[in-house]
């Protein structure tokens, strides 16, 4: 299978701390890849570099066969974001958004339409679409963001806790069209915290700790790396990133 | 260059302007929905204010001459003017921003370019001081058709759009700037950063308002006619000079700095898109990441001056977030221009600071004492809404409300009477009155201090807003006034008896410090109790 996305041997440096540490990564094109790893590990440093809206110490990154920093426009066209909070023009209405979100990608009037009606009743939306996103719930916002992340039909999605506020309706009309997108040739890179997703969504996972790849492979190759083979992918996650003593330090705390 | 995109952004970006300001929650309706009122405003402000001043000009200002010069200098100066109030308020909207700041975000990973958002920009920017330009460009028109110079009008308006494009590029650039350095000093100097870039912000302010304030326009004005001609080494004078030459029939030198005007728009509209595109850093996420340190705990100097261990820790909260916050920079920055205008004005050395009565000398230098005064009201009475909906945090930790009261008023009063020492100090050395009064003083000014501040926490408590969305205001607008007139009252109340006494000496200084005091005593009791009481229903309600 062809590479969706590239990085070959990526530093990202904030100050004294090193962020990423020379990271490789190979995604293959139409994989959910899963970015797993605790608070500041590097995973949201990783994926905006993919996006190139931060720029990498060293290395190179690119998405589809474009170089990300020689051409970060083309690698923004082919791409949708969700980042962890999402960002949207909180004094526009939902309708108003994504119509702006849609001229910015191009899509004629009746494409335009056609996909934003589809995705606001999917979404349980409708009803709601012109009235000021600033009155939304997160997770009316998130909606709105996931709806312009997907309505131009990108290449690549990269998806920082994409779940986080949805209702378990839309939570599930989420994963299950990753899964269809994925079978069109759609790649997912997808950030969570919550294994579970990870584990039932993920074609392939990374674990980051420090930076640095820990593990990378399908939810049960970690089971066999880590030797855990009955266990959740929780456990293997814990193991791993060297956070297994939960135990210890709940009894310290309880103390 | 996609110019539907670059439309399209420009309307979002009005619509977020007029909407921050207007809509609250739900379906935007009226002006809100469909903000046209700014076009209408400039489409009838121009033929209005042309046929006005042609039909009142020449009558109310009698003398052809008079006409002929007021004609003749304000064509010269409408490009000059409207380069200056393009760059005024889009560097003024920058520091404006507060919520909307993260919306922006979203255009780094949209496929929006430089060029594109610099034109979406310039647009919005045009479409909110049209009204402006257009009142300017219509009484120039009309005083131009009563001297027979349409011509120079002609020149004078395009050239004005030229300094609309000029005015904006600028802007973008320092945007752009600014946007680097403080992502840059971001990462190198971490939270120092925010206070450094706070402090820029609030020198930028009152260096604009230095810059236009109205000897310096009236001067400006003079110089413009008088030497424009010279100024030949200043590009952004160019767009006048064209009107200058034009006027005086001086055909190649008109052409020649029409030419240069419309170069340099567009050399400043490139290097704005070049700003934007190599300068522009989106928001950093991890901007600084230290090492893991150990609470130390130290007996601060809060707690030495008397305040208990909960008091100094709301108390250091609040004075953090006054160096933090964007949004707290305009109530430094009012009343920073108040201090700083004397200062200006006593280094200008102009009549009244160095000579003159004792009375008309501390008068000069009162805007600076009324600055102290503002920082210590306005700090008071924002600093309940500015907690906004974290205000939560507070009535859900164990405090009493007079803990709150007495941590929100200290933080305030603590940054105005270290503006306050200054102004003693400037009052001291540039007035040099004799020791009893300079002491009578100081004692008046510090209570009247006191007594700001109190009664801006009192109203401030009374009536805060902790609306963060739209536009945070922190204070309602009735508890704003009244408050401003209950301190004013209550300041000029305290300053009064001492006033009379320098002013006239009808009274003895020991008479009129003690008057002041007692007045002063009054308003503290008062405000005192009315703090408490206003803090004590507040945290009822917020309880209920």
């Amino acid at each position: 299978m062809e590479e969706a996305v590239a990085l070959s041997s990526v530093s990202k440096r904030y100050g004294q701390t090193l962020a990423v540490a020379n990271l490789d990564l190979r995604i293959e094109r139409g994989l959910i890849y899963g970015l797993l790893g605790p608070n500041g590990s590097g995973k949201s440093t990783t994926m905006r570099m993919v996006l190139g809206l931060t720029r990498p110490d060293s290395g190179s990154i690119s998405v589809y066969g474009v170089d990300v920093r020689r051409n970060p426009m083309e690698v923004k066209r082919i791409t949708g974001y969700v980042p962890e909070s999402p960002r949207l023009y909180e004094f526009l209405t939902g309708m108003e958004h994504l119509d702006f979100i849609a001229d910015v990608f191009g899509l004629d009037d009746d494409t335009k339409g056609r996909r934003i009606s589809e995705f606001l009743k999917a979404f349980e939306l409708q009803g709601r679409e012109n009235e000021m996103i600033e009155g939304y719930s997160h997770g009316m916002k998130q909606k709105i963001a996931i709806i312009g992340a997907l309505l131009h039909a990108p290449k690549l999605l990269v998806l920082d806790e994409p779940l986080g506020g949805l209702d378990p309706k839309s939570a599930r009309i989420v994963k299950d069209l990753l899964s269809k997108l994925a079978g069109k040739g759609v790649t997912t890179i997808l950030s969570t915290h919550v294994l579970e997703i990870a584990d039932a969504v993920c074609d392939r996972v990374c674990v980051i700790n420090k930076g640095e790849k820990m593990a990378e492979g399908s939810p049960a190759e970690l089971r066999e790396i880590s030797r855990m083979p009955d266990s959740t992918l929780e456990e293997v996650f814990l193991k791993l990133t060297g956070s297994d003593d939960v135990r210890k330090v709940v009894e310290a705390l309880s103390n | 260059m996609n110019f539907k995109i670059a439309f399209h952004l420009a309307s979002v970006l009005c619509l977020s302007s007029v909407r921050v300001r207007r809509a609250r929650g739900g379906k935007p309706s009226g002006l809100a929905k469909k903000p046209i009122a700014n076009l209408y405003a400039s489409a009838i402000a121009l033929p209005a204010a042309a046929v006005l001043s042609y039909l009142v000009g020449p009558g109310m200002m009698g003398d052809s001459l008079l006409v002929k010069t007021m004609s003749v200098q304000l064509l010269i100066v409408i490009p000059f003017l409207a380069l200056s109030l393009s760059l005024l308020y889009s560097l003024l909207f920058e520091f404006s921003e507060s919520s909307q700041a993260a919306s922006t975000d979203l255009l780094n990973w949209l496929p929006v370019a430089p060029a594109e958002y610099v034109l979406a920009s310039a647009i919005c920017t045009s479409y909110f001081i049209s009204p402006m330009v257009s009142l300017l460009v219509g009484v120039s028109l009309g005083l131009a058709l009563c001297t027979g110079s349409a011509m120079a009008w002609a020149v004078s308006t395009g050239l004005a759009l030229v300094g609309i494009v000029i005015g904006i590029s600028i802007s973008e650039i320092a945007r752009a700037l600014l946007n680097r350095a403080s992502a840059t000093l971001y990462k190198r100097a971490g939270r120092s950063a925010l206070a450094a870039r706070l402090i820029l912000g609030v020198i930028m302010i009152v260096a604009l308002a230095a810059i236009f304030n109205v000897n310096f326009f009236v001067r400006l004005v003079e110089w413009f006619v008088g030497r424009v001609i010279d100024a030949w080494f200043a590009p952004i004078l160019w767009p006048s000079m064209a009107v200058a030459a034009s006027l005086q029939a001086n055909l190649d030198q008109a052409l020649a700095y029409f030419a240069l005007s419309l170069l340099l728009g567009l050399l400043v509209l490139g290097l704005a898109v070049l700003a934007r595109k190599v300068c522009w850093v989106p928001v950093t996420i991890a901007p600084k990441l230290g090492a893991l340190t150990t609470q130390k705990t130290r007996r601060s100097l809060l707690r030495r001056l008397g305040f208990d261990r909960v008091e100094a820790a709301l108390i250091r909260k609040d004075l953090r977030s006054l160096t933090r916050r964007r949004e707290m920079m305009v109530w430094i920055a009012i009343p920073a221009v108040l201090f700083i205008m004397p200062l200006l004005n006593l280094g200008a050395g102009l009549p009244g600071y160095a000579s003159g009565s004792l009375a008309s000398r501390l008068a000069s230098l009162a805007p600076m004492g009324l600055g102290a005064l503002f920082l210590g009201f306005y700090l008071s009475l924002v600093s309940y809404g500015q907690e906004g909906e974290a205000f939560i945090n507070i009535i859900g930790s164990p405090l009493e409300p007079r803990q709150i009261a007495r941590a929100k008023l200290a933080a305030s009063f603590l940054p105005a009477s270290m503006a306050l020492a200054i102004v003693l100090v400037v009052v001291c050395v540039a007035v040099r009155p004799s020791w009893e009064v300079m002491l009578a003083i100081s004692i008046v000014a510090l209570f009247t201090l006191i007594d700001s501040s109190l009664i801006g926490s009192a109203f401030g408590a009374r009536y805060p807003d902790f609306t963060e969305v739209p536009r945070a205001r922190f204070v309602m607008r009735a508890g704003a006034y009244l408050g401003m007139f209950t301190a004013a009252a209550a300041a000029a109340a305290t300053a009064l008896p001492l006033y009379i006494h320098i002013s006239s000496g009808s009274m003895s200084l020991a008479l009129a410090t003690g008057l002041s005091l007692f007045a002063s005593g009054v308003v503290t009791s008062g405000a005192y109790g009315a703090m408490l009481s206003g803090v004590a229903d507040l945290y009822d309600k917020e309880t209920r």
